[in-house]
Formats: structure tokens, C-alpha cells, sequence
């Protein structure tokens, strides 16, 4: 069992790359967190059987896919297309996975955020703030909203040189 | 590849089987397009992480969750050793009959203690947790004079001095929360536990209730906030330390004034200017549905909802204008806010988002009690900035609006008397949040 200070501090470097790594399975940002709580608790009780020359971010990173495959395994037992996709895209790795932590994406993110137009962020804000996490929107809104993640794509790339 | 086909599986990572199975085809076919859907599985996640709130605060809740699990594990092993004990020290009985219901009560605290190991998981502190709090967003941190960029959820230690170009989080591990305003500027205690001095700029605080013998200390250069366990917020501006209290209580107290309780509801000022002023809470922002909302043609609509305020929630308010119609929103009050005349205005957070729209911000005086002889009484405000900001307006800047009812007195002026209406007017598209409106300066 590791001490609390032990468990506290691989928990604030690691969080935002486990939780990127969860969602980049296919797990719906509803449940992103849910799932990556659950790996933290299971980490917390197991951290004595992690071998001594194995990282923890690669350590939870396996617990991590675990608990995704159960996820979608729960979510539909006639035919797992969330499955098959985590499979499919488990086989690639993108330039934004490799362009370093968690961290670094999230503040080229705001900065590109910041260079939309004022309606283009308002829209972002009410798709993706606390009350609307649920709610989707009509395809209009996902098309607006899939061409502003696009724009934002291209844009982190960009700050990170990785374009 | 369809873009709708990828906007559909992104909005909630569901397609109907026909879908799914061109997706999946795509997916395999080309790592392209592998690569494109995986990106924009990753961006979906950080926009969500960026405008969600709630989603910022994951490393304190998951540290809870852990330290949850700890205690109740200590606590199962306090209540299992206590029942080996007690069937080691308990007399011999006279009675088989008499040792039934010692049995039943070790068993159930056994079986408590099991249940608690096995399945519990909700929140409480962690023990021996290395800082104090944790930072929820992104500042520059100066700690031993150094100073750095924090990231979203970076430790924080005693003594750390935060400096926030935008508004940041601090979440401390008893799960108590200052959310501490742009350009604002706050020292945690080197002393305390929890506690931080607000050197400038403003915070709202939600702090847990302190056990005996446990302190949370906010301090200004004006005072000291002594906190039991409440909300409320925080200001040091023009000389002057603000608090408003939203629930429960705060001791204030001054060097040359003593301590002082501010209650809920109550807005109190330490320091040079605004002393002794009193104010009158009209809308504290937490129920949305207070907020009434209104047009007059189907061309514009108006939805409402509820976003993180000032202090708590504030109400949102999202105005889609058509060109010759303004919508608006009114907020009806209690008959008891209806004598307005020993305030010197109105006083209420607005958020904009900066499209320049014009607002008015509306005092409806109806002196007989008849709505259709009713007077509106406006500011303009315009919509020109991004964020949080307090409207301090005074009677003397309302004027008689343009708009006004058939049957409304020509001349009345504004006498603040059986006021019983504050609305707001969009002259355009915009979202607006607004919060804490209150009278001021009596």
C-alpha cells in the first residue's frame, strides 16, 4: 500500500493523461471521470504489485484499458461496436498523443480557444459547460461543433509543432 | 469520410448498427482516418475538461475517494479488533439467553465493518495528504522566490503565493474551495492549515465546516475573516475589504473595530471606504426559475438556465433578438423589497461574453399598485467585455426609458416607491449570467 503522499503526487502527474487516454478509447466524456476515479482506486490498493522498473503512468495506463473494455462490454452484450472501434484505433497513434503531456494540450487548447470568434466560443461554452453535458444538440449543432473541434485540431498541432 | 457519420459518433459515441459498421469499415481501412477520429476523440475530452467546471475539480474528488477508502478500512479494523476484544473480556454468562444480543451486536459490527471495507467508496479527507490544497486551472505560483507556471491541478504548499491572469481554482483537501477571481492575488497561510491572505483582487469561498480546535482564516490588509463553515465572498478593492455571506455565518473583525458576525444575506465592509454601508440581498443567482422570461413575438426566444456565479450559481440567460424585438427577463420580488428609498442603487454581478450588445437594466416603479400604470426606469449597459463584472448604479444614472405603458403616469418620477420589479433588456443576441443583485448604501 503506498503512503498517501506516494499515491498524491503520481495521481496529480499522471490524472490528465489518464483521463485523455480513456477518452481517445471511445468512452463518453460523461463517464471519462467515472472510469479514471476506478482506475485511481484500484491503483491505490494494487500499487505493491507494480513491478519496481514499471512507470505508473504505463501501470495505469493497462488498468486503464481494462476498465474501458469492461465498460463497453457492460454497455452492450449483443455486439460491442465500442469495442471494435477501441480496437481499431488502439492500432494508431496520433502526432497530439505524442506531443507530450496532458498539460501541454490542455494549455494549447485554451490558447487556440481563444483565437475563435466570440459566437464560436459561446457555442462551445454551451455544448460542452456543466449543463449541457448530456444534451448533444441537433445535428446542425454537431456539425458546428465537429468543424470548430477540426479548427481545433489543426490549431494544437500547430502550437506544438507537430503539424 | 461523412462528416455527419463522424459529428453523429462523437456527440455521445453511439451509431445505429448501420452506421457503426461503415464507421468501423473507414476506421479499419485507412489509419488516416483512424488517426483523424482518435485526435478528435482527444480534443472532444480537452474542450470538455476546459468548459466544464465540474470536470476541473478530478484529482481532489479521486484523492477523497482514495482517502474514503483508507479511513473506512481503519475504521473496519477499529471495529473488528473492538469485537475480538470484546469477546475476550466479556464475563462468562449465566444465561445462553443473555449472550444473544452482545453476539448480535458483534456480529452486525463485524458485518458493518465488512460491508464498509468492501463496498464504500464516497467521499471524505485524505490522511496526510503532502499540500494543502490544489490548484484548479492554470496560475503563476511563486513559492521560495521562484516563480512558475502552475498547471491545472498542481500542489500547493504553505506559504505559496498565487497570481491568476484568469480565474483559478484552489481546492483545498478538507474539500473546502476558494475560487479566486482574474488578476487577483492570494498567499496561502504559512501557518495555517487552510487559510490564505487576499492581497488584491476578489474570491468567493465555499469552505466545509470546521471541526473544534480547526481554523480557516481569510486576510486582508483590512481584516480578518474568520470562518466557521459557509459561502461567501471576498473582495479587497479601493481600500476597502467586501464580504458577502450566502449560507451560515463569518466572524469579521477589524484592528480598530473588534469582531463582528455577518450572517447570511448580509454584505459587510471593513477598511476606509463604504464603512458601515448596508445592503439588501434582492436575488442571490441560485434559482434560475426565479427569473421570469419574456417577448412578445415568436421572432426572438429566450431560454434560461443555471451556470457557476459569483457566489454559488448564477443565473444564465441566453437572448436570441430578432431585429424589432427585445426580449427581456424580470425578476418579481417579495413584497417586504419593496421600499427601496433608503438605498443609494443597485448593485449586481453581470457576465458578458463581450459581443457589444446594449443591455438595460431595468427598475419598475408602480406606486398604485396597478401594473398597467407602471414606470420603467433603465441603464444602459453594454455588453463589452468578457467575464465578471460588479455594476454599482446608482438611482440618480436611471432615466425614464422610452418604452413605457399605455396607461403610465407622463411625469412621475422616480421615487423608488413600491418598486417591485428589476428586469433585463437585450437589445441583441447574448448570454448573460447574472448574480447577487442587491440594493446598496443605505
Amino acid at each position: 500500500m503506498p503512503s498517501a503522499p506516494d499515491f498524491a503526487d503520481i495521481l496529480h502527474q499522471t490524472q490528465g493523461e489518464v483521463r485523455l487516454y480513456i477518452a481517445a478509447c471511445g468512452v463518453p466524456l460523461a463517464d471519462v471521470d467515472d472510469i479514471a476515479q476506478e482506475v485511481y482506486l484500484d491503483f491505490y490498493q494494487a500499487q505493491d504489485k507494480r513491478p519496481a522498473d514499471v512507470e505508473p503512468i504505463r501501470w495505469l495506463k493497462g488498468m486503464a484499458r481494462n476498465h474501458c473494455l469492461r465498460w463497453f462490454a457492460k454497455r452492450s452484450r449483443a455486439r460491442n461496436f465500442m469495442t471494435e472501434l477501441d480496437q481499431a484505433l488502439e492500432s494508431v497513434t496520433t502526432t497530439l498523443e505524442d506531443a507530450g503531456g496532458s498539460d501541454e494540450l490542455l494549455l494549447a487548447l485554451r490558447a487556440c480557444v481563444q483565437k475563435l470568434p466570440a459566437p464560436s466560443r459561446s457555442l462551445l461554452e454551451r455544448y460542452y459547460g456543466d449543463e449541457a453535458i448530456e444534451d448533444r444538440g441537433t445535428s446542425g449543432v454537431r456539425m458546428a461543433v465537429l468543424r470548430l473541434r477540426e479548427a481545433l485540431r489543426t490549431c494544437v498541432r500547430k502550437q506544438l509543432g507537430t503539424a | 469520410m461523412s462528416d455527419t457519420l463522424l459529428a453523429d459518433y462523437l456527440a455521445d459515441r453511439e451509431l445505429e448498427p448501420e452506421d457503426a459498421d461503415r464507421l468501423l469499415a473507414l476506421v479499419r481501412a485507412d489509419p488516416a482516418v483512424a488517426r483523424r477520429v482518435k485526435e478528435l476523440l482527444i480534443i472532444d475530452d480537452l474542450c470538455s475538461r476546459a468548459f466544464a467546471v465540474e470536470r476541473r475539480d478530478f484529482a481532489n474528488r479521486a484523492l477523497k475517494a482514495t482517502g474514503m477508502l483508507h479511513s473506512k478500512r481503519f475504521f473496519a479494523q477499529r471495529v473488528l479488533a473492538a469485537t475480538r476484544r470484546g469477546r475476550a473480556a466479556a464475563p462468562v454468562p449465566r444465561s445462553r439467553w443473555r449472550l444473544l444480543p452482545i453476539a448480535s451486536g458483534l456480529a452486525a459490527a463485524a458485518a458493518l465493518a465488512v460491508i464498509l471495507l468492501l463496498a464504500d467508496r464516497s467521499p471524505r479527507d485524505v490522511a496526510g495528504a503532502p499540500a494543502v490544497a490544489h490548484l484548479v486551472g492554470t496560475a503563476q505560483l511563486t513559492r521560495d522566490g521562484s516563480t512558475t507556471a502552475a498547471a491545472d491541478g498542481a500542489a500547493l504548499r504553505p506559504g505559496d503565493l498565487i497570481e491568476a491572469g484568469s480565474s483559478v481554482g484552489i481546492a483545498f483537501v478538507d474539500g473546502s474551495r476558494l475560487q479566486v477571481e482574474p488578476d487577483a492575488r492570494l498567499r496561502l497561510a504559512a501557518d495555517l492549515t487552510r487559510g490564505a491572505t487576499l492581497e488584491r483582487g476578489g474570491l468567493a469561498a465555499d469552505v466545509k465546516p470546521q471541526q473544534p480546535g480547526e481554523r480557516f482564516e481569510i486576510r486582508t490588509a483590512h481584516a480578518t475573516v474568520r470562518v466557521i463553515g459557509t459561502r461567501f465572498s471576498l473582495s479587497v478593492a479601493d481600500g476597502a475589504t467586501t464580504v458577502a455571506v450566502s449560507e451560515g455565518s463569518i466572524a469579521l473583525s477589524e484592528p480598530d473595530r473588534g469582531e463582528r458576525i455577518v450572517r447570511a444575506s448580509e454584505v459587510a465592509r471593513a477598511g476606509a471606504a463604504r464603512a458601515g454601508e448596508r445592503t439588501l440581498l434582492l436575488d442571490d443567482g441560485e434559482d434560475e426559475g426565479r427569473w421570469t422570461l419574456s417577448t412578445n413575438t415568436p421572432a426572438s426566444t429566450i431560454r434560461r438556465s443555471s451556470a457557476p456565479g459569483r457566489i454559488g450559481r448564477a443565473a444564465r440567460i441566453d437572448f436570441d433578438a430578432d431585429d424589432n424585438e427585445h426580449p427581456w427577463v424580470l425578476r418579481r420580488l417579495d413584497p417586504q423589497q419593496g421600499d427601496w428609498r433608503p438605498y443609494a442603487g443597485l448593485r449586481l454581478w453581470l457576465r458578458g461574453q463581450g459581443t457589444g450588445v446594449r443591455l438595460l437594466v431595468e427598475a419598475v416603479q408602480c406606486r398604485s399598485g396597478e401594473l398597467d400604470q407602471r414606470v420603467h426606469f433603465c441603464v444602459e449597459v453594454v455588453d463589452d467585455r468578457v467575464g465578471w463584472r460588479q455594476l454599482d448604479l446608482p438611482w440618480s444614472a436611471f432615466r425614464r426609458r422610452d418604452y413605457q405603458p399605455a396607461a403610465a403616469p407622463a411625469d412621475e418620477p422616480f421615487h423608488r416607491e413600491g418598486v417591485i420589479v428589476v428586469s433585463l433588456v437585450a437589445q441583441g443576441d447574448a448570454i448573460v449570467e447574472l448574480d447577487q443583485v442587491e440594493l446598496y448604501g443605505r
